[in-house]
């Protein structure tokens, strides 16, 4: 089991959220982090593709890795939250912490 | 049971997926009469360099965390978690893990870049070998926050595996052969070694993590002859052996030389840089924190002298270019280990410095390899024509080959400085003068670069051909780093405090 040695800088809602609990957190910065990284990674499939003219192939293979990535991001970003380690006024007014 | 386990080691996971995604992409494409079986590397390379700039490294910013999409800080930076014991005391983050990883997503980053132009150039359809250095850098991440010896173990097997391979690329060159058996058995043999060395530890105390290790010794007078302190000698002093064997030390480094010259250019590129960083790294953890004790300063002290010594004079007689990289490559790891094996913070501090530096200047060395590689660059000799056909790469090696050197006020120059300071300061007055008479000595062969451009002729006249918008930007960074890094030092020198600090507090 992991034992943190950060202190947590703002109120604690959940010290160890569960991945329903935090994907369930995501709010709308969080989907937008995911559209906005899995966008940006589609482009770069795309002409990384096309000197060998597999564009489709390469632009959906990018698009998953940047579903991938932009999802642990939002992921990251609503379980510190819920861990009291990033800015969680939200949050704290939703649980009246 | 693992509450915040899998939370902070987000950037691995990804890796992993991220090669697995691009494993079976390159498997079910390359066989696809469809698309009529297309050559797939520098495709690869490009989503390979997404995956990596995708991880990025940690903030050690506790105040706010920087959550910029720059894609380079993406994950990590944004870690909720940043001093953290993770998997039942296996894995540690803090801020000497955060650096060492930041520093490695670069460097793997950097040689992808660099491997962008080389597979087309060489001809060389070889889509696994992304796929190896990204298996391979997933590896020393998880090495360089190891804490405990079985993990330490795994960490090093995963690299090692992916290792083996990749020199042996070119397949129809005998060579390229003869490096990657070479390197499998002698690097199968270390291993052997450091896991003997690990489970002698295991037999005669009890426990394998670092923390419990570094308890355990506070105080303990480690001796040869001591009646309960035998084995447990012998058993530092073999996981010692395996560590000095694959960071090419000397006396254990004569597979490096076969091995860098017989691989491929990229490969001997990676070796050169990566694997210092994450096993450098993984020996501070263990020898310092954990078995810390005045036994082991000899030995290493001894190491330090010995590669310093042959990295300077075995250098002196070689002509051909990656033979000599590697006698200097040996030569920067005795240098290094002047802090090492100092054991102070200040020594570990003018560890990391020395490494992020050499590191720089390697990238630079063989960027500018690799673009010449084109045009059959083998031997010194035939940069003779250099100066007069591409002088703007040639003032760029050249002030590389003054910074290798440590001429002043290059980058080089400042790590060794602070590397004979540190050795200075905790009384190794012999190690620093035999890392200055070297020095002078090295000088010899890397300004030798710079007579042979500028004021030899060459025997044939090669047309070299302008090098590709990616090297020339990781050549251009690079470069304003060695050149400009005296002006302001202060911040590198404060970040590298403060991670020799959160080992040693």
């Amino acid at each position: 089991m992991g034992i943190l040695l950060d202190e947590p800088k703002y109120p604690v809602i959940d010290r160890a959220p569960s991945a329903g609990t935090t994907i369930s957190n995501f709010n709308l910065a969080d989907w937008l982090r995911v559209t906005a990284i899995t966008s940006a990674s589609i482009p770069v499939g795309y002409l990384a593709g096309g000197s060998v003219n597999i564009r489709g192939p390469s632009m959906y293979t990018a698009g998953l890795i940047g579903l991938m990535g932009g999802f642990m991001y939002a992921y990251q970003c609503s379980a510190g939250r819920l861990m009291g380690m990033f800015p969680n006024d939200d949050e704290v007014a939703r649980y009246k912490r | 049971m693992f509450e915040h386990d899998f939370l902070a080691p987000f950037p691995e996971i990804f890796l992993i997926n991220a090669t697995i995604i691009l494993l079976i992409y390159e498997v079910v494409l390359s066989t696809s009469k469809k698309y009529d079986y297309p050559p797939l590397v520098r495709n690869v390379s490009w989503l390979g360099l997404l995956s990596v700039v995708r991880l990025g490294g940690r903030v050690w910013e506790n105040e706010e965390p920087y959550r910029y999409l720059i894609t380079i800080l993406l994950l990590a930076a944004n870690a909720p978690l940043t001093v953290a014991n993770l998997f039942y005391n296996n894995l540690i983050i803090n801020n000497f893990t955060y650096f060492c990883q930041i520093f490695l997503l670069l460097n793997t980053a950097s040689t992808i870049v660099m491997c962008l132009d080389y597979f087309k150039e060489e001809s060389l359809n070889a889509f696994e070998s992304i796929v190896l250095i990204l298996l391979f850098t997933r590896s020393m991440l998880l090495m360089i926050s190891a804490y405990d010896l079985i993990a330490m173990y795994l960490a090093i097997e995963l690299q090692s595996l992916c290792f083996y391979v990749i020199p042996a690329l070119k397949r129809d060159f005998e060579f390229s052969t003869e490096a990657g058996l070479k390197y499998f058995i002698l690097g199968a043999f270390s291993s052997g070694i450091l896991l003997f060395g690990c489970s002698m530890i295991y037999g005669f105390i009890g426990v394998t993590n670092f923390e419990e290790l570094a308890k355990i010794f506070i105080g303990y007078k480690i001796t040869l002859f001591g009646a309960q302190s035998s084995g447990i000698f012998m058993g530092i002093l073999f996981i010692a052996v395996g560590f000095l064997f694959k960071i090419t030390t000397v006396p254990f480094h004569m597979w490096a030389l076969d091995v860098y010259e017989g691989s491929p250019t990229l490969v001997t590129t990676f070796f050169s840089i990566a694997p210092k960083i994450s096993i450098l790294a993984n020996m501070v953890r263990v020898f310092i924190y954990s078995f810390y004790d005045p036994t082991w300063q000899q030995l290493f002290f001894f190491c330090s002298i010995a590669s310093m010594i042959l990295g300077a004079l075995a250098a002196m007689a070689q002509n051909k270019v990656k033979r000599l990289l590697a006698y200097s490559s040996i030569g920067h790891v005795g240098y290094l280990f002047i802090g090492f094996s100092c054991g102070t913070i200040e020594g570990i501090q003018s560890l990391l410095i020395g490494v992020f530096i050499y590191v720089l200047m390697t990238i630079n060395v063989f960027a500018i390899v690799l673009a010449l590689r084109q045009n059959c660059f083998k031997y010194i000799a035939d940069l003779g024509a250099l100066a007069k056909t591409n002088p703007i790469l040639t003032i760029t090696l050249s002030i590389t080959m003054f910074s290798y050197a440590g001429i002043p006020p290059l980058a080089g120059f400042c790590s060794k400085f602070y590397l004979f300071f540190v050795a200075l300061g905790c009384g190794a007055y012999l190690l620093a003068l035999i890392g200055v008479v070297t020095i002078f000595i090295s000088c010899f062969y890397y300004i030798r670069f710079v007579k042979i451009m500028y004021f030899d002729t060459p025997k044939t006249w090669i047309l070299y051909k302008p090098m590709d918008r990616e090297k020339s930007l990781l050549l251009a960074i690079t470069l304003f780093f060695i050149t400009f890094f005296f002006l302001y030092p202060s911040p590198f020198f404060l970040i590298t405090h403060q991670m020799a600090l959160s080992l040693c507090l």
